[in-house]
């Protein structure tokens, strides 16, 4: 074989190989986008179900619904119209959604198209690997604002974590009838007053879980994202190996957050703040 | 200032939760007339809420406008090195 032959098929054989490599952090860099975006939805969904929960009522059973329905009828003076009656057939469903509801709804489709928009970027990074390499580089600024949104969502969570406001009150009520019970002697009121403390404390173990557990979505999904904007911002320099120990870290990151208390979670979210706020 | 609206937000929930003890407490007439206080705190809380939410939101129009375009770069760069392969590949026989 000629030295040109042998130049040129060495030479086509490294491009085939650059391809090869260029392929192989490509998909790296597909997986770790992947593992965010599916963070963040998971996010998404957590932050969606706590805001619900503020406002849910304590479940009725339909015995006391009748007897409630029954004694309302029998109480009420004035006449029953389109905007009072839901009150008078259930007092805690009376309470409805409204056009802030709607809003904040609205605000939260927007930033999931976002992130999906952001994903999506990456669909073909493996068969454009070599020839894409500046577009994921341009991706990075984007990706900073990405994470600046869920760094400003977890900041307000931890400083107003989401409450079950409704059944508070519920409780609070009910102390309060307790309190103003005049036909109970010491005894019975003590026992009563026991009781209402068991049901303060288990609305208040939930709550703290429910605080907890949308935390914990929003601290992964943050570390997750922290992780990519590393892979992004050396996407043109980071090796294969290196790459494919991101992903792994990034799959233990996410089991170990799973796995730490509620106060380390708190711990983790405000580290998070102060450094993605530098 | 968005300190200020996390204050904003703990006083709204408290008020809520009054009004919302006031109803609960009433007999049904009272709270027939508690009844719009009540959807008025919580109007206040969610408008809050719905407000400290959107002004997180740093992306623009015009970053969702990019990002469309760079998906768009990244499958053009595709189908241009998918037939940089083939071309390599047929190459890769003649030498």
């Amino acid at each position: 074989m000629a030295f040109r032959d042998f130049a040129s098929r060495t030479f086509i054989i490294c491009i085939v190989g650059l391809l090869a490599a260029c392929s192989q952090k490509a998909e790296m860099l597909k997986l770790s986008a992947t593992q965010f975006g599916t963070a963040t939805e998971s996010a998404f969904d957590a932050f969606e179900t706590a805001k619900n929960l503020q406002f849910a009522a304590f479940p009725k059973s339909a015995d006391a619904k009748r007897t409630e329905f029954l004694n309302n009828m029998d109480a009420f003076t004035s006449a029953v119209t389109p905007s009072n009656i839901e009150m008078l057939v259930d007092r805690d469903g009376a309470t409805s959604s409204n056009d802030a509801n709607a809003a904040w709804r609205s605000t939260l489709a927007d930033l999931r198209k976002q992130y999906q928009e952001f994903i999506a970027i990456f669909d073909n990074i493996e068969g454009g690997s070599a020839f894409g390499a500046s577009a994921v580089t341009e991706s990075g600024p984007i990706l900073e604002k990405l994470r600046t949104q869920l760094a400003t969502i977890t900041k307000n969570l931890t400083q107003n974590p989401p409450q079950y406001l409704k059944k508070r009150a519920t409780l609070i009520t009910q102390l309060n009838a307790i309190r103003n019970d005049k036909s109970d002697d010491a005894e019975s009121k003590n026992l009563r007053y026991e009781m209402w403390l068991q049901s303060w404390q288990a609305l208040m173990t939930s709550e703290q879980e429910l605080q907890t557990n949308t935390l914990r979505h929003f601290v992964s999904a943050s570390k997750l994202g922290e992780k990519l904007q590393g892979q992004i911002n050396n996407y043109a320099k980071l090796d294969v190996a290196s790459l494919i120990q991101a992903v792994e870290q990034g799959i233990t990151l996410v089991d170990n957050i799973n796995n730490l208390s509620p106060q380390e979670v708190l711990t983790q979210s405000t580290n998070l703040i102060e450094t993605a706020t530098q | 200032m968005s300190d200020n609206l996390n204050k904003l937000i703990a006083e709204a929930r408290l008020a809520y939760q009054n009004a919302e003890v006031a109803f609960q407490s009433a007999d049904i007439n009272q709270a027939a007339a508690l009844q719009p206080k009540v959807d008025e705190a919580r109007n206040l809380v969610e408008k809050l809420e719905a407000q400290q939410l959107k002004d997180g939101v740093v992306i623009t129009d015009a970053d969702v406008a990019k990002m469309k375009e760079l998906r768009n770069q990244i499958n053009d760069a595709a189908m241009l090195q998918q037939g940089l392969t083939k071309l390599i590949s047929i190459l890769v026989s003649f030498v």
